[in-house]
């Protein structure tokens, strides 16, 4: 398939159980998802479903029981993947779904944006040379998520609305250029009136890096419908369905994905 | 049972909060509250319920049923609570004692205004399990044994097992997937209508408002810009506020080619 040939990171009959011995509980069974360069896939099921675990898994925080993780199609796992797994926590971007529990309380918007650009390595292309290139970077990061940098580059968390905080949460995923950006239910927390401004700052980070793939967790059809290029359905830790945005949504095949979407209507 | 609100006015450590607020809660009406977060809406909710932080000061006229509850002593509103009002709050793992098991966590408001024996209790415990969709096996678990859903139908049961007359629901369904949240609307919905009870439900969706209640109130900076039948505010918006907020609901919710059909198939699976 030519649309393989531009997978950025894979999940390779991805397995995964929690407990010991005794009290084992199978979450994920061996799943398969890939998603390429400059593309946003949606990963959608009910809280419990698996999801979280996945792109967890996907990223590198989470080790599978079973099965592969590739980025730039060489491993992550194992004492072989730990150099490729550095790389991809490099060049990865992660966005949680509570910005007040995410961000740190006593830093300053600005301190909190500028953090990834001072913990790239010194090799790295990206990274910023000096105080007055990362403010600069900074100040673009918060321009492009819609928060006027003279105005919030030295405000706290406690400071900002919930809408605020998360967009300072996206700035500082994305102020390093990642090729991949996770974010796991970004919206969640957030009232629905600063919901369209998150996606506003999604769309912006997107045309501003056409290459960066987006992972996006979500169970909320409509903020899906928004931006993603192609949903996978995961339900009891099994991908039910997957396919593009137009496919699932207009013509989906299994009870579940036609739940999620009498539920997501007015 | 009715709730009028006259020119209520709401601050905590003298910070207004809400201000000049007048509402009204009709017999069998279900009335939404909409607004963002940090607008005062749950201080509304908990001024109706007397259970305002210690710091906050109150001023107006909140009358449940013709009796003013502003000044009444801990202990009357404490008996009103009791008898009178439910409360459905946001997010059920926080709001159930977790050292209780569901039966005693349900029991615990008859326990404590009712003097019914224990046979009876137990017999009314089951009855509203059922009636919230929980099977009986539940009962003798910890909240942290039931998933999200069904800790919400346990506060739900808890608040509804005196038979309140009023339920007050703030964000109930906020802290649920999508599924769960329209369960759970509808589940609230019907056992207010079959009691024929009062409900003032809490938002900051207007999707979520549609489905729940027939009147709203739209409250922006803590005074109330803008009310009508939800329907109505729906489809005209007048005021800025209120037109991102429907903005924002019409945005996020689905539009599909399938939409009517997988609707029509979901409302027919509820029914079976």
């Amino acid at each position: 398939m030519s649309e393989h040939d531009n997978v950025i990171l894979e999940g390779a009959n991805i397995s995964k159980s929690f407990g010991t011995k005794r009290t084992r509980q199978q979450v994920l069974f061996d799943v398969n998802v890939h998603v390429c360069a400059g593309e946003c896939l949606a990963v959608i099921g009910e809280s419990g479903s698996g999801k979280t675990t996945l792109t967890r898994i996907l990223l590198g925080l989470e080790t599978p029981s079973a099965g592969d993780v590739l980025f730039s199609g060489a491993s992550i796992e194992g004492n072989a993947g730990r150099a490729q797994l550095k790389l991809l926590r490099e060049q990865s971007g992660i966005v949680y779904q509570n910005p007040f529990e995410s961000l740190d309380p006593r830093w300053t918007a600005g301190r909190s944006v500028a953090e990834p650009l001072r913990l790239l390595p010194k090799q790295d292309s990206a990274r910023a040379r000096d105080d007055e290139q990362i403010g600069a970077r900074v100040a673009d990061a918060l321009e492009l998520v819609g928060l006027p940098p003279a105005e919030f580059v030295d405000r706290y968390p406690m400071d900002m609305s919930g809408g605020q905080a998360q967009r300072v949460a996206i700035a500082r995923a994305i102020v390093k250029n990642p090729r991949i950006l996770l974010a796991d239910e970004p919206m969640s927390a957030i009232d629905v009136a600063a919901r369209v401004q998150i996606l506003d700052a999604l769309a912006a980070s997107r045309e501003r890096n056409p290459q960066m793939a987006i992972v996006i967790v979500s169970h909320d059809l409509g903020v899906v419908q928004n931006i993603a290029d192609r949903i996978v359905v995961i339900h009891h830790g099994r991908i039910v369905e997957q396919g593009t945005t137009a496919q699932v949504l207009n013509t989906p095949q299994e009870h579940y994905t036609k739940e999620l979407i009498a539920v997501a209507s007015m | 049972m009715s709730v009028t609100l006259s020119n209520v006015n709401i601050s905590i450590a003298s910070k207004p909060i809400v201000h000049n607020i007048s509402m009204e809660i009709r017999d069998g009406q279900r009335v939404g509250l909409i607004g963002s977060s940090g607008s005062g809406k749950s201080m509304i909710a908990r001024a109706i319920m007397g259970l305002l932080p210690q710091q906050a000061s109150l001023s107006g006229t909140i009358s449940v049923n013709g009796t003013q509850v502003v000044g009444m002593s801990d202990n009357e509103l404490a008996n009103l609570r009791g008898a009178a009002m439910g409360m459905v709050f946001q997010n059920p793992a926080t709001s159930l004692n977790p050292l209780l098991r569901v039966r005693e966590q349900i029991e615990l408001p008859l326990k404590l205004h009712y003097d019914l024996p224990s046979d009876d209790r137990a017999a009314r415990v089951e009855a509203m399990a059922r009636k919230v969709g929980l099977p009986a096996e539940l009962l003798g678990r910890f909240p942290h044994q039931l998933s999200g859903g069904q800790q919400q139908r346990v506060g739900i049961a808890t608040a509804l097992i005196t038979s309140p007359r009023l339920i007050i629901a703030d964000e109930p369904t906020t802290a649920l997937d999508s599924i769960t949240q329209r369960q759970i609307i509808d589940l609230l919905v019907s056992l207010v209508d079959e009691a024929h009870a009062s409900m003032l439900f809490i938002t900051h969706d207007f999707s979520v408002l549609a489905h729940a209640t027939q009147y709203c109130y739209v409250l922006g900076d803590g005074e109330i810009i803008e009310r009508g039948r939800t329907a109505q505010l729906l489809d005209a918006p007048q005021h800025d506020y209120t037109k991102t907020l429907v903005h924002a609901a019409q945005t996020l919710s689905l539009h599909t080619d399938t939409r009517s059909a997988a609707h029509t198939e979901g409302a027919h699976n509820e029914r079976a």
